[in-house]
């Protein structure tokens, strides 16, 4: 009897389940696929000078030149420059004294002779602004730049070399870069010596000025090392006759107070007068003054320092002869 | 003394019959019973447990199956050309998926893997996957918008899939982006990479 129940809820389970489940589906699927592969370009570039901006700056004649930036790569990107430069001095005087001028041009070989035209930038090769614009694989740039200087003033004889560097980027990490540089020379114009040192030959000492006051002597005394614009400083002032002025009073000048012999040496008031007068004779690199009112010679015949100088009969001895010593 | 005799062979000759006609009993009914249910269970599934019991032929004392498959641009799998990539730049390429088994079935990309070599892993993290549906070809161009978005490692589709009749086709725009942050040390490789398509049959 329990086997009887047993089979019959066996039964009722089995029809139940099967019943109750319904259809009994296979989810069949189908597999695809896509192998592929992908490439990254590369980022590269290069400058040239078809026309160098480098040369002799003069303040009458600009250095044009020409550079061209080429990206050289296999993906677009955006180009911007950076001038950098070294001089020989190693100051900045020079750079800041030349100006430049940029432009695009299609002709860079014609730099040379071309005026600014279209969207220029300017600046000194102490400051220029960038140079910039998006170029696309295989394409390139070109700039004239044209260089010369604004000022002379308060700049001396150097050499400065600017570098133009070129960088692509493209996003924010892909950049490369490249550069050209070219030096820029300057040499300026020798200075007009106007004021000198008159080094006795016997005794090595300077004239100096005692004093600015019109009257004081004008002594011996060591020369001042490194010359400079000081009591030691003369100018030969030429106007019918010589006249030795004095430095820092030009209103005076050496002068004799009489004809005598052996007379010190005074300063005196400037003007035509023969006691102020000098002829001056040069032998070699020695000078010698001759003094228009008394007819004798500027000397130094001192021993020590401190004496004052004197003027003499002129006889050819050291003690009458100077050499000029230029001070600026 | 009792069971000696029920499962020894010298006491089987001398059960008596009233004994086993319950034994016989049961196992009829037990028997019955399963023919019962699997009659029943039958005549609701009314066929065959394949979904696509409507192709399934039978013809003498053979049964043929039905078939899910699918194929892109003609073929079980494609390898598609991409143009080269620059950062912050696509490429696209368009997939052609045709239903050629005998059922419906909702396609999906069930997940994509990077070469393992080390240009492939380099490149992968900087990679970018948009899949777009579209209705031609031509269509399929670079800054689509519209479609699933996702780091190309690991890409899968989610959401609803997309259906497709047997002999029906859906194009799909393929797009990989380079990100503008992509390393330099990233220039001038290549990422290989393999995206798997399900087309999982649909219930009727």
């Amino acid at each position: 009897m329990i086997k009887h129940k047993v089979a019959l809820i066996l039964g009722l389970v089995i029809v139940l389940t099967l019943g109750s489940a319904g259809a009994g589906y296979a989810f069949w699927t189908a597999p695809a696929g896509v192998n592929g592969s992908v490439a990254t370009k590369a980022i590269a570039v290069t400058e040239t000078m078809p026309v160098s901006y480098g040369g002799t700056l003069s303040n009458a004649t600009p250095i044009a030149g020409a550079i061209t930036i080429t990206n050289t790569g296999s993906v677009a990107g955006a180009y911007s420059t950076a001038v950098t430069t070294t001089s020989t001095s190693g100051t900045t005087a020079l750079a800041k004294a030349v100006s430049v001028v940029a432009w695009p041009t299609a002709s860079p070989a014609g730099c040379a002779t071309a005026s600014p035209t279209g969207t220029t930038t300017s600046g000194t090769w102490a400051s220029f602004p960038a140079l910039t614009g998006t170029l696309a694989p295989a394409s390139a740039v070109s700039y004239c730049v044209k260089s010369s200087l604004s000022s002379t003033s308060g700049v001396s004889s150097d050499a400065v070399t600017p570098t133009i560097t070129a960088t692509l980027t493209a996003g924010t990490s892909w950049s490369a870069s490249a550069q050209v540089s070219a030096q820029q020379s300057y040499t300026a114009p020798a200075p007009s010596v106007t004021w000198y040192q008159l080094k006795n030959v016997a005794t090595q000492r300077c004239a100096t000025l005692s004093s600015t006051a019109a009257g004081a002597a004008i002594v011996s005394a060591d020369c001042s090392s490194p010359v400079a614009l000081d009591g030691q400083a003369f100018k030969l002032s030429q106007s019918g006759t010589t006249s030795i002025v004095t430095y820092p009073a030009p209103t005076l000048g050496i002068a004799i107070s009489n004809s005598g012999n052996s007379k010190p040496a005074i300063t005196a008031a400037t003007t035509s007068g023969t006691g102020q007068s000098w002829a001056v004779s040069v032998s070699g690199t020695y000078y010698t003054f001759t003094n228009v009112n008394s007819g004798r010679c500027l000397a130094d015949d001192s021993t020590s320092a401190g004496p004052s100088l004197m003027v003499d009969n002129c006889f050819p001895n050291p003690s009458q002869q100077f050499t000029l010593e230029p001070i600026q | 003394m009792f069971s000696a005799h029920r499962f020894g062979r010298g006491a089987r000759s001398h059960r008596p019959i009233a004994a086993r006609r319950p034994v016989r009993s049961a196992m009829f009914v037990t028997f019955v019973s399963c023919i019962v249910a699997i009659v029943v269970a039958l005549s609701a599934t009314a066929g065959s447990y394949a979904l696509w019991n409507g192709t399934a032929t039978v013809r003498g004392a053979t049964i043929t199956a039905g078939s899910s498959t699918i194929t892109i641009n003609g073929a079980a799998t494609a390898s598609p050309a991409f143009g080269a990539l620059g950062p912050g730049e696509s490429a696209v390429t368009p997939l052609t998926i045709v239903n050629t088994g005998s059922t419906p079935v909702s396609l999906a990309v069930t997940g994509t893997s990077i070469g393992t070599d080390a240009a492939s892993l380099a490149v992968a993290p900087s990679l970018t996957a948009t899949l777009t549906q579209v209705t031609d070809p031509t269509r399929c161009v670079t800054g689509l918008t519209g479609g699933q978005t996702g780091a190309l490692t690991g890409f899968a589709t989610t959401g609803a899939p997309i259906s497709l009749a047997k002999n029906a086709s859906a194009i799909l725009c393929l797009q990989l982006a380079l990100a503008t942050t992509a390393p330099s040390a990233v220039q001038g490789k290549s990422a290989a990479f393999t995206m798997a398509l399900t087309g999982t049959q649909v219930a009727p």
